[in-house]
């Protein structure tokens, strides 16, 4: 293989890979709520503000400015975009849920929509227009082969997202919660007459949406930067993904996220950089046209 | 016990967000009214837009502390326009036909400018462009439309006179997909023509809104080669350019130099803040210059603005100032209201802005109601965290105080 092909070979791999990290956010709560997140671009630019916040120094805590390493700030980032999630699942999503209105999914897309927009808006006049870069996780330029250097803090993020995609996929299967989540994915019902908690299945299925797009926000602020719409393009892509993947598949969504990469990669030089952000949408187009269900969905009937 | 530190930057944000509302001069009594535009918040530049409407509002500030215009207080009423032309177009017939402005000054994208020119034109309402830099715009020879920023073609033209007076036979641009950019990269094209000069040009469109540019990068670095990197795409795609460029170990560096074509370095502060040392070395090409001494009002504003923002100033207040200043004292000078009066006023123009002596000129084609004598230069930061003012002026060469620097 021509050295060129595999560099972009191996940059459109590693991106894929970080909008895995994005669509799984996405797909879990899709898969478990049948909510549309509209405002999950918002939880991932709250991932990067909560780094900067605690890693860069420009925030005081009782006239001390914070500035705790960026490995120790990633956990809390996320934790603290998890905490968000709940709160967001409490206060605006269970009063639908539970309010016995027709159509409570449209009502929650509306509710998160303008979520995504108050909380876009609210960064715009808190923090400022301007972009912000918290401290690296890993500096400098690495030598990948030949002639190819990427940024340390990019390998990081898609490492990272390895780990965190495993550990998902973990605690989707191989636990007892992770099991009632599927359970409760298929059929919510049934699920109930069971005696699986579906309330507190939504609340885990925020939380790990929150976890996962706070460390996407976290792990990219290096990288791409923070500011207030820096999430919009991100969440285009994660919804691309997970119809591509098949909706509520989270396998689907990592191998999709994966071929998205490659297909931006290699398309940016072999047709033209100027359609990067279109070649997403040709190739969504082309799969639903003979897998309407998306690569790894099932055809299902809702109970 | 939370703090935040950036309240400066903040306020000056939130105070011009609130312009999306009206900024009312007077509590009472009959005022003139004119128009402002500029992007506020996404998609358009919002970073940008806010430090234009600053330019604006102080020189309207200014008039009406000496008493306004033609005995009247100047009421400045400024719209969000997103970036979108869509809504550019929409806002100004909404200032025109709701708001009944006089004329109207302001607007950063030239696309959106473009389709904003079309509505003055149609209502034969004066507008002074704040900082659109697309031929295109005076180009279209309207009567309404006057221009005190710089223009592309020029920008282009100084680009091509420093690399061909360093010996750089090959460039490569990327530029971003609106008529600003691509724009750019066509005068490029045409400048390289018009000077004579031995440089192989070539350019990629991108979105700016992408967020990875390491593919283009790559094929760049591998196979183009080029002497330097010339990158027409406002932030924060430019500075995500940077970063990889500088990620990727391709520029800036030994063998291929890096000019920023949008001038969002000059911005010193937030500049550093999101690039880091991958700053180091970049070239940049603006229509202000911090270390070259400004007219006495320029100095004035200068000092208002770091006094007010702890940071020098960018180009953008300086141009907004330059623009309504020129708006009001045509008013003033046309002793009138009257549309057809402040267009002629404003053609029989000379006065003294923050930059130097204004005046539009009566030619045709792109230098048609263009302020010819627009400053413009090419700096150079040679180390990390440098202040703009302290970066080395490389053009024009009166003003030069160094030659270029490779790593």
């Amino acid at each position: 293989m021509d050295y060129y092909i595999l560099a972009q070979v191996i940059n459109g791999v590693i991106f894929g890979l970080i909008y895995a990290l994005i669509a799984l956010g996405l797909t879990v709560v899709f898969s478990i709520m049948r909510v549309v997140n509209f405002s999950h671009g918002e939880f991932y630019m709250l991932g990067g503000y909560a780094l900067y916040a605690l890693t860069a120094g420009a925030v005081t805590l009782f006239s001390i400015p914070l500035i705790l390493p960026t490995i120790v700030g990633l956990p809390l980032a996320m934790v603290a975009v998890a905490i968000f999630g709940i709160l967001v699942e409490r206060g605006l999503l269970r009063p639908v849920y539970t309010a016995r209105m027709d159509r409570p999914e449209e009502y929650a897309i509306i509710l998160t929509f303008g979520l995504s927009l108050f909380l876009q808006y609210g960064a715009l006049v808190t923090v400022g227009p301007y972009e912000m870069t918290p401290g690296s996780f890993w500096e400098g330029s690495k030598h990948i082969i030949g002639d190819l250097y990427l940024g340390g803090d990019r390998l990081f993020a898609a490492g990272t997202s390895v780990f965190l995609i495993g550990a998902t996929l973990f605690f989707i299967y191989g636990t007892w919660t992770g099991r009632a989540l599927m359970a409760t994915a298929q059929n919510r019902v049934g699920s109930t007459i069971v005696g699986i908690n579906t309330v507190r299945m939504n609340i885990t299925a925020m939380a790990l949406a929150g976890l996962l797009a706070g460390a996407a926000g976290a792990l990219l602020a290096p990288v791409f930067l923070v500011y207030p719409d820096v999430g919009q393009i991100p969440v285009i892509k994660g919804f691309v993904i997970i119809v591509l993947g098949g909706m509520g598949s989270i396998l689907g969504a990592v191998i999709a996220a994966v071929i998205l990469g490659l297909v931006e990669s290699l398309g940016s030089v072999y047709f033209s950089v100027a359609y990067r952000d279109v070649f997403a949408f040709l190739v969504l187009i082309g799969v639903l046209l003979f897998r309407p269900h998306g690569l790894l969905g099932q055809k299902a009937r809702r109970v | 016990m939370i703090e935040i530190r950036h309240k400066k930057l903040l306020s000056q944000f939130a105070l011009v967000a609130a312009l999306s509302l009206s900024v009312s001069a007077t509590q009472a009594g009959e005022t003139i009214k004119i128009g402002g535009m500029a992007p506020l918040s996404s998609p358009g530049s919002y970073q940008q837009g806010p430090e234009l409407v600053l330019g604006l509002e102080w020189a309207v500030a200014d008039f009406n502390a000496a008493g306004g215009v033609l005995g009247k207080q100047i009421e400045l009423i400024v719209y969000d326009t997103q970036g979108r032309p869509p809504t550019g177009a929409t806002v100004v017939e909404k200032l025109i036909t709701q708001d009944k402005v006089v004329a109207a000054a302001g607007e950063y994208h030239s696309s959106v400018c473009k389709a904003e020119i079309e509505v003055f034109h149609q209502h034969g309402i004066p507008f002074v462009i704040g900082s659109c830099w697309s031929d295109s715009l005076t180009k279209a020879g309207y009567d309404e439309v006057f221009r005190t920023s710089v223009y592309s073609s020029k920008l282009a033209e100084n680009m091509v006179a420093v690399m061909a007076a360093n010996g750089i036979k090959k460039a490569a641009s990327l530029v971003e997909d609106t008529d600003y950019g691509i724009g750019i990269a066509k005068n490029i094209e045409s400048a390289i023509k018009k000077l004579n000069a031995d440089i192989d040009f070539q350019y990629e469109v991108v979105e700016k809104t992408s967020k990875d540019f390491v593919p283009i990068l790559l094929k760049y670095k591998t196979q183009v080669k080029p002497e330097v990197l010339i990158v027409a795409v406002t932030q924060p795609g430019g500075f995500l350019i940077l970063k990889q460029a500088h990620e990727i170990r391709f520029a800036p560096s030994r063998e291929t130099l890096y000019l920023d074509g949008t001038c969002t370095a000059q911005n010193d502060k937030v500049f550093w803040e999101a690039v880091k040392d991958a700053g180091k070395y970049v070239l940049m090409s603006c229509p202000y210059s911090p270390s070259v001494k400004l007219t006495d009002l320029g100095e004035k504003i200068k000092e208002r603005y770091v006094s007010q923002f702890d940071r020098q100033p960018n180009y953008l207040p300086l141009q907004g100032y330059d623009a309504m200043l020129s708006l009001l004292t045509a008013i003033n000078n046309a002793g009138s209201t009257d549309s057809k009066a402040i267009i002629k006023a404003l053609k029989a123009l000379k006065v003294t802005g923050t930059r130097g002596d204004i005046e539009f000129s009566q030619e045709d084609g792109v230098w048609h109601h263009q302020w010819k004598a627009v400053p413009t230069f090419i700096f150079q930061y040679t180390e990390v965290g440098q202040s703009a003012g302290d970066a080395a002026v490389l053009f024009p060469k009166q003003f030069a105080t160094a030659g270029i620097v490779r790593p």
